[in-house]
């Protein structure tokens, strides 16, 4: 190439360039989503972006460091019961499945009674109202409680799945004669307490109350209370936190 | 830590987290979160947006660490790359907030050891920094300012103020040349 003279080299393989300009950032969503594609069904393809990525991942030695707030790990660690994940075994026994399936009509029948052990649940059995069929992926949400007028923050998870709701306190500091309680704040009806928090442990529920057609959108509040809770059952002190449940 | 030692501990980790053990998923947030949070935060520019994106990138650790395959990749390179494509998704959706002055592009980190430092700061962390040296200032400036900012060769070439045509030839000679250079 006429470039060579000027000692640029000649130009990169088409492939290669692609490859390289996709690791650095310079490509636009709809060439990422392109690239993505692509290196899902053509493995050349997603080895050169890999040897890029092995070329120019050094260069984030020179990024410096910032240590992220607790909040973060909180939530993460808040989220993991609730996220579906696959093993490596769990892989394998789907393929597997699969390929009985495709085998014969008899192996089929076989199958299907394989995945009906692998969906069905531990056996815990709660006392759950049939909910307006969740749709796929809205089995788990997520909200953040906090005020924007204080530092008490906690992080709530429901879980669906297993008719659980975990709240975490992340920032939260009662006096010695106070506890935080939540609340479950249903549109027009009064508030419904969920529970009673100190503040450090984490409060885990099982969700009757909360399984609804609104359920996985709830708006939840945390009120500062007398130790053991509210004594009228509605909250008393000042709501030091609130959030909404979304889908994750 | 020695470098192959911390390499291997991550790898380790993940092959626990691939298992479902929680604590070693706090492992490696320990040992990489504020490496990769810099890193997120740099092509985010927004902090509220980097938290969500952080998060996202350890649920992804958590759910897919039975994907990582050590002899194909290093631990750092997997995860700096999952971060880094999650947060440039994330910018190509939202925008980066606000331009950031061009002189903090080339900024280099001091103090601040962390374990991921640990395991890229060494020979191939030189080599490169020496074959970047070796590009012409302005190429170098702006294959700088793409990578750690994930910006687009339209923006990039905004910011250097020269067409969307030159910017692409300037980059793409950076990588050639550094591709050569990292053979030698």
């Amino acid at each position: 190439m006429s470039d060579m003279g000027l000692g640029a080299g000649p130009d990169m393989d088409p492939d290669d360039q692609l490859a390289a300009e996709h690791v650095v950032g310079v490509l636009t969503a709809d060439e990422r989503a392109q690239v993505e594609t692509r290196m899902a069904t053509d493995a050349a393809f997603a080895d050169r972006v890999a040897a890029w990525e092995e070329r120019l991942t050094p260069l984030l030695a020179e990024v410096a460091p910032e240590t992220p707030p607790r909040v973060v790990w909180m939530r993460i660690s808040a989220q993991l019961g609730a996220v579906p994940r696959k093993t490596s075994a769990d892989a394998g026994l789907w393929r597997s499945v699969t390929a009985w399936r495709t085998a014969t009509a008899v192996f089929a029948a076989a199958a299907a009674a394989a995945v009906a052990v692998l969906v069905t649940r531990p056996p815990e059995v709660v006392q759950v109202p049939a909910p307006a069929a969740p749709a796929a992926g809205e089995l788990t949400s997520v909200a953040l409680l906090k005020d924007e007028a204080g530092p008490t923050s906690f992080v709530v998870t429901f879980d669906r799945d297993n008719g659980r709701l975990i709240i975490t306190p992340v920032t939260a500091e009662a006096d010695a004669d106070r506890a935080f309680e939540l609340w479950l704040l249903p549109d027009g009806a009064a508030p419904v307490s969920l529970g009673v928090l100190n503040g450090q442990e984490a409060l885990i529920l099982r969700t009757d109350q909360l399984v609804g057609p609104n359920g996985a959108n709830a708006t939840l509040a945390v009120s500062l209370e007398p130790l053991g809770g509210s004594p009228t059952g509605l909250p008393t002190g000042p709501v030091v936190a609130s959030g909404q449940l979304k889908p994750v | 830590m020695h470098a192959d030692a911390s390499r291997q501990l991550l790898t380790d980790n993940l092959a626990r987290v691939a298992a479902g053990d929680r604590s070693a998923l706090q492992a490696v947030y320990d040992a990489t979160s504020a490496k990769l949070f810099g890193v997120v935060l740099r092509i985010l520019n927004d902090r509220s947006e980097a938290e969500d994106v952080l998060q996202e990138v350890y649920i992804t650790v958590w759910s897919k660490a039975d994907r990582f395959d050590a002899s194909r990749a290093s631990p750092i390179t997997w995860l700096a790359a999952l971060a880094r494509n999650r947060a440039i998704d994330r910018q190509r959706q939202v925008g980066r907030r606000t331009s950031r002055p061009l002189d903090e592009a080339g900024e280099v980190a001091d103090g601040g050891d962390t374990g991921l430092d640990v395991l890229i700061r060494t020979d191939d962390a030189r080599q490169l920094h020496e074959c970047v040296s070796e590009l012409e200032t302005n190429h170098q400036a702006a294959l700088r300012s793409a990578f750690f900012e994930g910006r687009t060769y339209d923006d990039v070439a905004t910011l250097h103020g020269v067409p969307t045509g030159t910017m692409k030839s300037w980059i793409r000679r950076a990588l050639i040349r550094l591709k050569a250079c990292l053979q030698r």
